[in-house]
């Protein structure tokens, strides 16, 4: 018993500071979450660059057909939309939108293609 | 002794947070840097596309009328470009400057034109019928004064002759060019002197910037230098271009020009009087020389195994000149492009492409022989689909032509 009393004593954290301290990293956690969520959410994924080099391939493809034509070019993770239209009302000149779509985002893309050029017999 | 113990799960609760708050800043602030670098880099995609789209709008048109055009949008949108357009010897250049806030994208493309001509051979008809002799091949279209060829057995020599392509008439003249000399900038960049470059041995000329125009007294100035880009070189009396100097894409202006042994670049001639091409020179593509309307006779030699890519024009204004005047092709030479000859033309070596000729002159063992044509090879099929060539005929004139990009500058 004397050796005991040699101790001293130790004061313990309250009830209520342990549920506080609980409750603040719980919100702290959650807050957190929502942060991973929404960050991961913000960049663009691989398939929307996939996608951006598809466009660059088929822009090049497009240079060397003989006629260009409203197309959907269809992915596994994402779709290309393909819209042609005439460019200030020249007969040479092709006016190409390519939309891409991956998910809920999108990317327009316009570009410009001689098709006289591609007909050089 | 025990130590006294402070229990304090508040405290280290605040900790934690804020371990979890830095953590969730560090991430938002690398995910919003992400973020914007993807946004510039999928904006420069469209910046670059933009750009191309000028380029490709530009050479769509028959011809380039417009020295430089007002900043406009191609796609309606927000990115605005700035083309220019001016002449570079036998060639154009069309640059092309597209921004959008704070980033530019610029190319200068040098162009020229493609044509569907498959005019091999054109001699033209002073009433006289052309000889041939020898082992002569003639591949693409044939125009020659009465649509016929004589043979002839020249030092016992058998004549075996391959002609593929269509056998016309000429006409009495050959068909006239466009002005060539008068086509060079006019408004030189002030800020580039011969002092101010003297010390560079490397000297890169944007075509984005104004000509760099350098007269020089000695050429002597350009040994051991590499002259690239938007740049006139000028020299009154014979300029002579030794093999360690490096000319990329330049214009060489002088009375007389003298290319030694074993030169190898890229530029375009203009002389008053003379070329003269010592053996093994090598001007790549694209690379032209010039003489226009001389005062006297007028010379181009091209020595053997020496090669021009692009295009060699002897052009006269009157008809004394005209027939002194000489372009002589060496055995093993090779012309890769065009040769228009407003006089008369001794052919050894090989041509890919096109001869367009008053006459032609053979000379055997200190003998000359007028209108003969021997052991020869004018193959116009050899001539790669995606060679641009000079422009030399009014578009009027000139069979089916679009503009065509020579080389990226």
């Amino acid at each position: 018993m004397e050796s005991l009393k040699n101790y001293k004593k130790l004061q313990a954290s309250s009830l209520m500071e342990s549920v506080m301290a609980t409750a603040i990293i719980a919100i702290c956690v959650v807050m957190a979450t929502i942060v991973f969520v929404n960050v991961f959410k913000t960049g663009h994924s691989a398939a929307f660059f996939e996608g951006s080099q598809e466009i660059q391939t088929i822009i090049h493809k497009l240079k060397e057909q003989q006629e260009v034509t409203d197309e959907t070019y269809s992915y596994p993770y994402f779709t290309i939309e393909q819209t042609v239209t005439a460019y200030e009302n020249s007969t040479q000149l092709t006016h190409v939108q390519l939309e891409l779509q991956v998910n809920e985002k999108r990317k327009i893309v316009h570009c410009l293609i001689n098709v006289s050029r591609n007909h050089v017999d | 002794m025990l130590k006294r113990l402070k229990a304090s799960s508040l405290l280290q609760a605040v900790f934690v947070c804020l371990l979890i708050v830095l953590v969730c800043f560090g991430m938002l602030l690398l995910a919003s840097y992400t973020s914007l670098f993807q946004q510039s880099a999928l904006g420069k995609v469209q910046l670059q596309l933009t750009n191309d789209a000028a380029l490709t709008r530009q050479l769509s048109k028959d011809i380039f009328s417009e020295e430089e055009a007002q900043p406009m949008s191609i796609f309606d949108d927000d990115i605005q470009t700035l083309t220019k357009t001016f002449d570079w010897g036998f060639y154009n250049i069309v640059s092309a400057t597209t921004f959008h806030n704070k980033d530019t994208i610029q190319k200068a493309v040098l162009v020229g034109k493609s044509t569907t001509d498959n005019t091999a051979l054109y001699i033209t008809d002073y009433d006289k019928i052309q000889s041939i002799a020898g082992n002569v091949t003639i591949i693409g279209n044939v125009n020659v004064p009465k649509a016929r060829f004589e043979e002839k057995n020249m030092q016992g020599e058998k004549t075996v002759i391959r002609i593929n392509g269509i056998t016309m008439n000429s006409q009495d003249k050959l068909t006239k060019i466009k002005e060539l000399t008068s086509k060079l900038p006019t408004i030189y960049d002030e800020g580039f002197s011969l002092e101010n470059s003297s010390n560079q041995v490397v000297y890169v000329h944007s075509f984005h910037q104004k000509t760099a125009f350098l007269k020089i007294s000695d050429a002597r100035f350009l040994e051991g230098k590499k002259l690239k880009g938007n740049i006139i070189i000028e020299k009154s009396g014979t300029l002579v271009i030794t093999k360690n100097m490096e000319l990329e894409d330049v214009i060489v202006k002088a009375d007389e020009v003298r290319i030694e042994h074993g030169f190898t670049g890229n530029l375009q001639i203009i002389a008053k009087n003379m070329v003269y091409l010592e053996e093994e020179v090598q001007l790549k593509y694209p690379s032209s020389i010039l003489i226009e309307n001389p005062k006297e006779a007028a010379t181009i030699i091209i020595e053997k195994k020496s090669v021009v890519m692009g295009g060699i024009v002897l052009q006269n204004s009157n008809r004394k000149t005209a027939e002194k005047s000489l372009i002589t092709i060496e055995k093993d030479a090779l012309i890769v492009g065009t040769i228009y000859c407003n006089g008369t033309l001794e052919l050894q070596g090989k041509i890919y492409g096109s001869v367009y000729t008053d006459r032609f002159m053979t000379r055997l063992e200190n003998a000359e022989y007028k209108n003969l044509l021997m052991n020869v090879e004018i193959d116009r099929s050899k001539l790669p689909e995606t060679f641009v060539g000079i422009s030399l005929f009014d578009t009027k004139t000139e069979k089916k032509t679009a503009y065509g990009i020579v080389k990226e500058l």
